[in-house]
């Protein structure tokens, strides 16, 4: 599903460039679930990026389902992603003006999906992570967990074929993490790919195979047992 | 889609009320106040268009040359209008107005003051003023028939079903209603008349007019027929005057059409070319700057309020919305908005049109012309919705998502430039107006307190009307006995209100081109001087009490004699006119020291007091100071109802009347002084809106500066340096530009101030304290707030 070869990564300020990723080749097949490990700082968060079409690499190839993507225009991946990505962040971003409901139903309302059926999508998702019960309530009004399992809701709700999540159980307690763990667990047996960046080795035991980096580079990738 | 928009729109304007009030608010006012300007302007320009022949209606205008300066205006002689018909087959109609003031009463009932036009017959249907009982299609070819508006009626019968009524002029001629009209509207070049009756009218009552092609004393309006073309017209009667008097008056006639006549009424150098317009010119660039500012504050605050928006922005994309959706988003936002302060706008309308009518002597209504005031309405809500919202709309939708999800707010920094720029410009441009302000009101100070040369206080005038001539001597006489006069002088004209002038006059070694030498006229009966208290420099004042061959005596004023270039004025002959038929001789017999009589920013004209040999309309009284202001008051109504009954006593003050010559000056400064407040108000809403964002963006900073040991003072200082930074820059760009613009202002002023320095220095300060004052009411707070809270907060 998603194969990157020498892909490389700058950041560049007046006065320097600093390499964020350096020759990095990955690759993952469909209906995998990868965890992402490394130091703060090692390019894992950047990779996710790339990964996600949210930023683009300087150098290197990047194959979505054997579609070279990497010289995308801003459209053409606004247009894939909210087709065939999801994202789970580690600060939930969720939009605080929106109800929960309202939130889990945006991926749908850029995918001009009619009314009644996001409204079905929606509800049935909802019900999924658990959180129906509070659909009219704005994150503002849950908890740390709740506000997870309606970002993970808004990732699945348009079916995604890959989910992306970013230190997921980051800003939640291990009771709180282990229920998103779990959701995206299912959502990966369900047959969704997903790769999840984290430092916690108990989340990465989730993964079917884990991928180390240090200083912007892949030093090894490991099946989990 | 739509209705996500919507709602999310609605639930951040709740959420940030503050924010949302401050940009709703600026808006309104900004949309009102260009609104009401608009209403104003085309009030305006709607003048005298509304008769049903406008397009073919003009006044026939006179053009000539005078101490070698062109000029021209709106009188013509009596006689060329029926000349004109007569010659130019071209002309459909030619009228003749002459305005009159009566007395008019019915029956036993009192006497109504009022004004009127005496013209000739085609008047009504050049101009077809709505009829609301009757029919004038023949009235003014009658001397004996009158029309009314309908205000007259009602004040005289209580009703408008009045035709046939018959009312009574000066109680000495009685004419027939024949028909009653609307009145007159603001907006046309008669309004204010109470009545319309025949020329001929004025012939039964036994007023004669020159035939003279000099005297200019009517004024005549021409309808072209069907097709007919203007310069064609123009350059065929341009030299009628010249060709019947055989080349010895030199005025040239054009028509001026009927759709200037309001706008351009001021001559420059001999071509109508300024006037109303130029207000209103100023006063919509005023308007399209107040909308300008209103629309920067919602640019401001809408850019730096977008660290509130970023996170969403960034899930929006994450979850692909395209750059075009988000823009669409908060272009509909901003549409939102502006509408909400649209609905405010018209309410700000509906409270502030009273006051402002009150200021301009109007009566603006949305009703006046709805068509233009909706279609404005919607376009200014329009192009604000798409000037406030367009800037913003991108900006935010331009957001690098990854970096506003991560709380990386650094991008924003990139908008603090254009915001700078803007809220400079916003100063600039109130500032600008303030110093404007200023210097006008500076101007009319410098008018109000220049030396008059007569003494304005304790003289008073009124009109000799009624029987109040025939009594004069016996009111005189008791005037003196009761001892509430000092000096009395029985005088054409009025010493706080110029008004006649006339040239035509030779003297002693007088050069023919002295013939054009226009001077001001006054006539007095005797003790001109005294009343007036006017300095007597040379000779002696005209009294035909004691000298009877004084009604053929003259005053100079300095500048006349100046003028004439005479060495020994007293005893010079001044002979009016050329030929025997109005030739007039006058010996000069005193000089007077020169005093305003026309504007208080002109420099003073020539000026001739002559004998009693000309028509008197009002009598001035120097009161006596011994007595009390009212004791004389009192005494003078009780003297004037003795004398003539049938007449209301009509006192004037000379220091009040001399005060109407301000009258457009304190307009303007009261119109720049509400305008340049509202706009330094609106500016300051946006800067307060500034500063607080300002404020959350740099608490951690403030946090960590008073842990430091940084003092409050010193915390206020540091974020108002800023803004007060950009409030200078503001006054060094709106100083030489307002610098400019008010010294072609002030050209129009002989007598006029200097522009200086310390104008600048006080408005700027003024500017820089506003603006110190409104960031404090954030800055204060902030600084004061306790360090260890905003420091957790991060």
């Amino acid at each position: 599903m998603i194969k990157i070869t020498n892909l490389q990564k700058y950041y560049r300020t007046e006065e320097v460039e600093t390499v964020a990723l350096n020759k990095v080749n990955i690759h993952v097949k469909e209906g995998e679930f990868v965890a992402v490990m490394g130091p703060s700082g090692c390019g894992k968060s950047t990779l996710l990026n790339i990964i996600g079409l949210l930023d683009d690499l300087d150098e290197g190839s990047y194959l979505f389902n054997g579609t070279e993507v990497a010289k995308f225009k801003e459209s053409n991946r606004s247009n894939l992603r909210k087709h065939n990505i999801g994202f789970v962040f580690q600060s939930f971003n969720l939009i605080d003006e929106l109800t929960v409901f309202e939130n889990v139903e945006l991926p749908l309302v850029y995918t001009n999906v009619p009314a009644a059926e996001r409204k079905r999508r929606v509800e049935e998702v909802l019900e999924k992570v658990q959180i129906m019960h509070r659909r009219n309530h704005f994150p503002q009004q849950l908890s740390g967990g709740q506000q997870q399992r309606v970002a993970v809701a808004r990732a699945v709700v348009n079916n995604p074929k890959l989910i992306l999540a970013d230190e997921p159980t980051g800003n939640l307690d291990s009771s709180n993490g282990n229920e998103v763990m779990q959701l995206l667990t299912e959502l990966n047996e369900a047959g969704t790919t997903i790769v999840m960046v984290t430092h916690s080795e108990h989340d990465a035991k989730f993964a079917d195979r884990v991928i180390r980096m240090l200083d912007g580079q892949v030093i090894m990738a490991t099946q989990t047992i | 889609m739509l209705r996500n928009y919507i709602k999310i729109a609605w639930r951040n304007l709740w959420k940030n009320k503050r924010y949302s009030f401050i940009n709703i608010l600026g808006l309104a006012l900004g949309m009102g106040i260009s609104l009401i300007i608009a209403l104003w302007i085309n009030s305006e320009i709607r003048y005298d268009r509304f008769y049903s022949k406008t397009d073919r209606l003009y006044q026939v205008y006179t053009r000539d040359i005078f101490d070698g300066n062109q000029h021209t205006w709106g009188g013509t002689p009596n006689i060329l209008g029926p000349i004109l018909h007569q010659e130019h087959p071209e002309i459909e109609e030619v009228v003749r107005i002459w305005n009159i003031d009566h007395r008019i009463h019915h029956d036993a009932e009192p006497s109504l003051s009022a004004s009127g036009i005496a013209a000739d017959p085609a008047f009504l249907k050049l101009f077809d003023f709505k009829v609301v009982s009757g029919s004038y299609t023949t009235t003014l070819s009658r001397p004996d028939a009158i029309v009314l508006t309908a205000s007259m009626a009602k004040k005289l019968f209580g009703k408008t079903d009045i035709i046939g009524r018959r009312v009574d002029m000066d109680t000495t001629v009685s004419l027939t209603i024949e028909a009653v009209i609307e009145d007159i509207p603001r907006n046309s070049k008669f309004y204010g008349n109470d009545f319309i009756c025949s020329l001929n009218y004025l012939a039964k009552r036994g007023k004669t007019f020159s035939d003279s092609w000099t005297a200019y004393n009517h004024e005549t309006y021409a309808l072209l027929t069907e097709g007919a073309s203007l310069p064609s017209i123009n350059r065929n009667i341009e030299n009628l005057v010249s060709k019947h008097t055989n080349g010895t008056a030199k005025a040239t006639i054009y028509l001026y059409p009927a759709h200037r006549w309001h706008l351009y009424n001021k001559s420059v150098n001999g071509q109508m070319v300024a006037g109303n317009i130029t207000t209103l010119q100023l006063f919509g660039l005023i308007g399209i700057f107040i909308l300008l500012i209103a629309c920067i504050n919602f640019i401001n605050l809408s850019t730096a309020g977008a660290e509130r928006r970023a996170k969403e922005i960034g899930v929006r994309k994450v979850v692909g919305a395209p750059k075009k959706s988000l823009v669409q988003q908060f272009l509909l936002e901003s549409f939102i908005l502006t509408f909400l302060a649209a609905i405010l706008a018209l309410l700000i309308i509906f409270l502030a049109l009273p006051f402002f009518n009150n200021l301009i002597h109007g009566d603006l209504s949305i009703g006046d012309d709805p068509i233009f005031f909706w279609s404005i309405f919607l376009i200014i809500i329009f192009f604000c919705s798409l000037c406030a919202g367009l800037y913003p709309a991108f900006v935010l939708a331009a957001f690098d998502p990854i970096k506003t999800l991560k709380g990386n707010y650094l991008i924003l920094n990139s908008g603090l430039q254009p915001r700078k720029i803007l809220v400079t410009l916003q100063f600039t441009i109130s500032i600008g107006l303030g110093i404007c302000t200023f210097i006008i009101g500076q101007q009319i100070r410098f008018g109000e307190e220049r030396n008059v040369g007569y003494d304005r206080n304790n003289l008073v005038y009124l009109p000799l009307e009624g029987n109040l001539g025939k009594n004069y001597e016996a009111l005189r006489n008791e005037l003196f006995q009761q001892g509430i006069a000092t000096n009395i002088s029985k005088t054409w004209g009025r010493i706080s209100r110029n008004g006649s002038n006339s040239w035509g006059y030779s003297w002693p070694n007088s050069r023919p081109e002295d013939y054009d030498v226009v001077f001001n006229n006054m006539a007095t009966d005797c003790d001109f001087t005294q009343t007036m208290g006017i300095k007597l420099l040379q000779g002696r004042d005209i009294d035909i009490y004691r000298h009877a061959s004084d009604s053929s005596s003259l005053l100079l004023n300095e500048t006349a004699v100046a003028k004439m270039q005479l060495t020994n004025p007293i005893g010079a002959q001044v002979t009016v006119g050329q030929g025997t038929e109005y030739q007039q001789v006058y010996t000069v017999i005193g000089i007077i020291e020169d005093f305003v009589w026309q504007s208080p920013y002109q420099n003073i004209e020539p000026m001739m007091i002559k004998g009693p040999s000309t028509w008197s309309d009002y009598i001035h009284i120097r009161l006596n100071s011994a007595k009390s202001l009212l004791t004389n008051i009192e005494a003078i109504q009780a003297l004037v109802k003795k004398y003539n009954p049938d007449y209301p006593i009509d006192i004037h003050f000379t220091d009040d009347d001399y005060a109407l010559k301000f009258a457009t000056q304190k307009r303007t400064a009261a119109l720049t002084g509400l305008f340049s407040g509202l706009a330094i108000f609106i500016a300051c809403l946006g800067l307060l809106g500034l500063v607080s964002f300002a404020t959350i963006q740099k608490q951690k900073e403030i946090g960590i500066r008073k842990v430091l040991g940084a003092t409050v003072s010193s915390i206020i200082a540091m974020l108002s340096r800023d803004f007060v930074k950009l409030v200078i820059i503001a006054l060094l760009i709106a100083s030489p530009i307002t610098w400019w613009i008010m010294d072609q202002w002030l050209s129009d002023y002989v007598y006029r101030i200097r522009i200086q320095w310390w104008m600048f220095a006080f408005a700027g300060t003024l500017a820089v304290g506003i603006a110190l004052i409104t960031v404090s009411f954030q800055t204060f707070k902030v600084a004061k707030a306790n360090p260890v809270k905003s420091l957790r907060d991060e």
